[in-house]
């Protein structure tokens, strides 16, 4: 799905949606091309996504409430920008903060030494 | 930053709608996306044809399609889900009940609980959801009318036969409130909007005929007056009984 010069699709699998809602938890409200970009731009071209992938999961996100849509005119064409709703916003939080929690726990498995802290806050 | 014209976005539109993409909600997004990639390239210094043939390459053109397929895909996997559940549901109350009635025919002991359960899914369960399904796929207002008013007059005619069947007191009524549903509201909306839409108009009156027959055959079953006539009969008898009595 994703045209990624550096990770595996095995390793990439189920970030997109993390990606997505934390783009648009720190930026309001973004239309598809700008998300493309600006994930070239913060992963320094190494994830890339593709719209195959994008498109599909706004949609769902949008027919699920997760999302909304706003729609404006540029020139004859029409831009959608995607925002989060409220519902959104609280359960991008939740996912964000699970796969943070995720990632802290594939560290001290794939590589105890680099968390010493791990399982020792309380 | 380059903004393409009218003349250049009806391009791409129409690049869009021959690689097969129609649903519109899709379609918005992705001339935009097109647009701004074509956009970005004019700003790197090609013209307008070099960016687009390069964005198409960079897209792939049978993307353009598949991202349409995959996005209806995902709009649409809790909704078949649910209809092969309810066609399921559908298949062994539609079994239920034919095995409901050939157990009738033949006295077999379980023919009502079979009547019961079949007759009482088809209707709480099964047409309900059918008619969900209907208007789901965002018909014209006369279509989800005669959806609504359709599924219905079926589900208040299953129950009616369910009363009939457990000998529970109202079946005539209820029965008569489906017909009459189906007949007044029901058959006038969907004979309107299959002759709109029918290349054979003649078929849509066939149709529709067929299912004010099948309407009359039914009421010919409830039996209504039957059961006044055999009711007056008793009342009757028993004035002639009194009457020997008091004699």
């Amino acid at each position: 799905m994703y045209i990624c010069l550096m990770y595996s699709k095995e390793i990439i699998k189920g970030t997109l949606k993390p990606i997505i809602l934390k783009l648009l938890q720190e930026h309001n409200r973004m239309y598809g091309y700008e998300i493309t970009q600006k994930v070239k731009e913060l992963t320094k071209d190494k994830i890339q996504i593709t719209e195959g992938a994008l498109y599909p999961l706004l949609h769902k996100l949008e027919a699920e409430g997760i999302v909304t849509t706003e729609k404006e005119s540029i020139g004859k064409r029409v831009r959608k920008y995607y925002k989060l709703t409220e519902t959104g916003n609280s359960k991008a939080a939740e996912l964000i903060d699970e796969f943070i929690d995720f990632m802290a726990t594939m560290k001290h498995i794939l590589d105890p030494n680099l968390s010493p802290g791990y399982g020792t806050a309380q | 930053m380059a903004q393409l014209n009218s003349i250049q976005q009806d391009k791409i539109y129409d690049i869009l709608v021959d690689a097969g993409v129609s649903y519109e909600s899709l379609q918005i997004d992705l001339i935009d996306h097109l647009c701004c990639m074509v956009e970005e390239k004019m700003d790197n210094g090609l013209d307008f044809s070099q960016s687009l043939t390069l964005s198409i390459q960079e897209f792939g053109l049978s993307s353009f399609a598949e991202v349409q397929e995959t996005t209806l895909y995902l709009l649409t996997l809790k909704l078949n889900k649910m209809k092969k559940a309810i066609g399921v549901l559908g298949i062994i109350s539609a079994l239920a009940v034919i095995a409901g009635v050939l157990f009738k025919i033949n006295h077999f002991p379980g023919a009502g609980i079979l009547l019961a359960v079949g007759l009482i899914l088809v209707s709480l369960i099964v047409f309900p959801f059918m008619a969900y399904f209907e208007l789901a796929k965002g018909n014209s207002a006369i279509q989800k009318f005669a959806t609504i008013s359709g599924y219905t007059a079926a589900t208040i005619l299953s129950l009616a036969t369910l009363f009939k069947i457990m000998m529970w007191p109202g079946s005539p009524i209820i029965a008569y409130t489906g017909l009459f549903l189906l007949v007044i509201v029901f058959l006038p909306s969907y004979t309107f909007k299959n002759y709109k839409i029918a290349e054979n108009k003649m078929m849509a009156f066939s149709r529709s005929l067929l299912i004010l027959a099948g309407v009359v055959v039914f009421w010919g079953l409830i039996p209504i007056s039957k059961d006044k006539k055999i009711d007056q009969h008793k009342i009757h008898q028993e004035k002639i009984i009194e009457n020997q009595i008091e004699e």
